[in-house]
């Protein structure tokens, strides 16, 4: 195609969105929300992911004892775990501790209910030492090795934060497929049919056109451009939206619930942006062509 | 250059449009149809333009088969071929220079190309001063002479008329063919459907006359078997 012609089919394509704004407007509107609402999931299932990581960080993987082990054997099985390089730092907690912290999560405020316990601590053989990874993703390998030392009876991953995290973030993402679902088959609809009424508009300009030797291409190609803009339009105006809110919807949490901060770790905007932008103009994108194409085979004889 | 090899139409329900119709006309002539309403001359434009399918027959327009043509390449044959309608089908949106523009601009010509060519034709037709009026500011005489400029304007070998003069008055429409007689001297083969039966005697060319569907009689000079 030639540079005249390109500019000449764009200026076309931009005519026909003026010549239906209504139409338009209501495409641009149904995959301007269609993207927003991906967005927005997407920022949470991104940022729930992150927090995940971070939350398995921040666990440990604790470690018991068979009953009876000397404290010196303890003390071999703590160098041998420190050594290893997936090791961050390892915590000794005493029997003493545990049930320390054990009455004070039960019992509470009640902890004179656990007075008869006194002199007999009930988790004697419940030492343990807390491993914190330099890097989660070799938990599995960490927790073979330590299940193979001897005199270790039992090796704990502590992730049930991550657990739940990662329960709700899959949750928020089947409900937002969903939601993206049904709002791109609208996004199509309303396309498809904004470029036919603009090929119905244009019919008599179409058909002189063909008299006079125009191919399908060149026909077409305006349909294109309006297709092609209308879902470009249509996502990039949320994602400027989704721009300007992200930060301030990070702060409005983190001064709200700031008792949560150190679970609390977002991403930065750009790190999500960095997948959200290609992601959000391929489907406006998509979302435009297709709609051209199952409006051309609507109109296939004009 | 035409050539119709016992060309039949039949549109559904064995309504006959042509039926076994053979016609050659040469490079350069100029030719009229003329015929009863209903006779089939629509018909036969339509069908060397590819609007209609042949029910049988073979059909050749300036060298290219017209049977074969696909999507693909019928528009560059189309290329050839320029139009003239009954109801000229001039864009309202848009001026008199655009309009021919447009036929340029859909063939690609070069930008450069264009206005001299649109310019060529709108003095060849008259309109030279009119090429900033719109379509809906000219008589019916002056918006025809348009869509003639239109037709020629990509320089095609066939000029196909449907009844160009049909919504004019005597006057201009000996205006129009005079037109067409001018684009033939110029080397355009020149096919017109006409009721217009003082202009094809005046103008003493090759006339074909159809009835029911065939040709009943192809005479030279203005002559034909037909009465109003
Ligand atoms: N699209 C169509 N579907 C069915 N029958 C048609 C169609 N077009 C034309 N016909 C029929 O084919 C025959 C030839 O029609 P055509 O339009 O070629 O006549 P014509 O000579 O151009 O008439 P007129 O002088 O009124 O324009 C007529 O009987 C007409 O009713
Ligand atoms: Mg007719």
């Amino acid at each position: 195609m030639k540079i005249s012609t390109f500019g000449y089919q764009i200026k076309q394509g931009f005519k026909n969105i003026h010549r239906n704004r209504l139409f338009s407007i209501a495409s641009i509107a149904t995959i301007a929300a269609c993207i927003f609402i991906f967005g927005v999931f997407y920022s949470i299932v991104a940022n729930a992911q992150h927090m995940i990581k971070n939350a398995e960080n921040k666990v440990a993987v604790t470690v018991f004892f068979d009953e009876g082990t000397t404290d010196t054997r303890i003390d071999e099985i703590g160098e041998q775990i420190k050594v290893r390089e997936e090791v961050d730092h390892v915590e000794y907690t005493s029997p003493e501790e545990a049930w320390e912290n054990f009455k004070s999560q039960y019992f509470g405020e009640y902890e004179y209910l656990a007075e008869g316990f006194k002199d007999d601590n009930p988790l004697a053989n419940s030492a343990s030492y807390s491993v914190y990874l330099a890097d989660t993703s070799k938990q599995d390998q960490l927790v073979t090795f330590i299940e193979g030392i001897e005199n270790v009876r039992q090796v704990n991953r502590s992730d049930e934060v991550a657990k739940n995290l990662s329960t709700a973030a899959r949750l928020a993402g089947y409900i937002s497929i969903a939601i993206i679902i049904i709002l791109l088959a609208v996004s199509i609809f309303l396309i498809t049919n904004t470029i036919v009424l603009g090929i119905t508009v244009r019919k008599d300009e179409i058909s002189i056109m063909k008299y006079v030797g125009a191919t399908d291409g060149f026909v077409n190609a305006p349909f294109f451009v309006e297709g092609i803009a209308i879902g470009l339009i249509g996502s990039i105006i949320p994602l400027i939206v989704l721009f300007f809110l992200y930060n301030r919807i990070i702060g409005f949490v983190l001064t709200k619930f700031s008792v949560l901060n150190n679970i609390l770790t977002f991403l930065p905007v750009m790190t999500v942006f960095r997948v959200l932008i290609p992601v959000s103009l391929i489907l406006g994108l998509a979302i435009g062509i297709l709609g051209t194409l199952f409006a051309m085979r609507k109109h296939e004889n004009v | 250059m035409i050539i119709m090899e016992n060309v039949s139409k039949t549109y559904a329900k064995d309504i006959v449009g042509i039926s076994n119709v053979s016609l050659h006309v040469k490079k350069g002539e100029f030719v009229f149809v003329v015929g009863k309403s209903g006779s089939g001359k629509s018909t036969l434009m339509k069908l060397l333009l590819k609007e209609l399918e042949p029910t049988s027959g073979r059909i050749v327009v300036d060298g290219n088969v017209i049977n074969d043509a696909t999507r693909r390449t019928l528009p560059f044959i189309r290329r050839n071929i320029g139009v003239v309608f009954q109801d000229f089908r001039l864009l309202e949106d848009r001026s008199v220079y655009e309009n021919v523009a447009f036929a340029q601009k859909v063939i690609e010509a070069p930008p450069a190309q264009i206005k001299n060519n649109v310019l060529k034709m709108l003095s060849m037709v008259g309109l030279l001063d009119k090429y900033k009026a719109n379509p809906k500011e000219l008589s019916g005489g002056e918006q025809q002479r348009v869509a003639i400029a239109r037709a020629l304007v990509n320089s095609p070998d066939v000029l196909l008329c449907d009844e160009p003069t049909g919504n004019l008055d005597v006057v201009t429409s000996e205006e129009i063919i005079k037109l067409l007689d001018l684009a033939n001297q110029q080397g355009t083969t020149v096919l017109v459907v006409t009721h217009n039966l003082d202009v094809v005697q005046q103008m003493r060319q090759r006339t074909i006359t159809m009835s029911e569907g065939k040709i009943i009689s192809d005479m030279a000079k203005g002559g034909f078997s037909y009465e109003d």
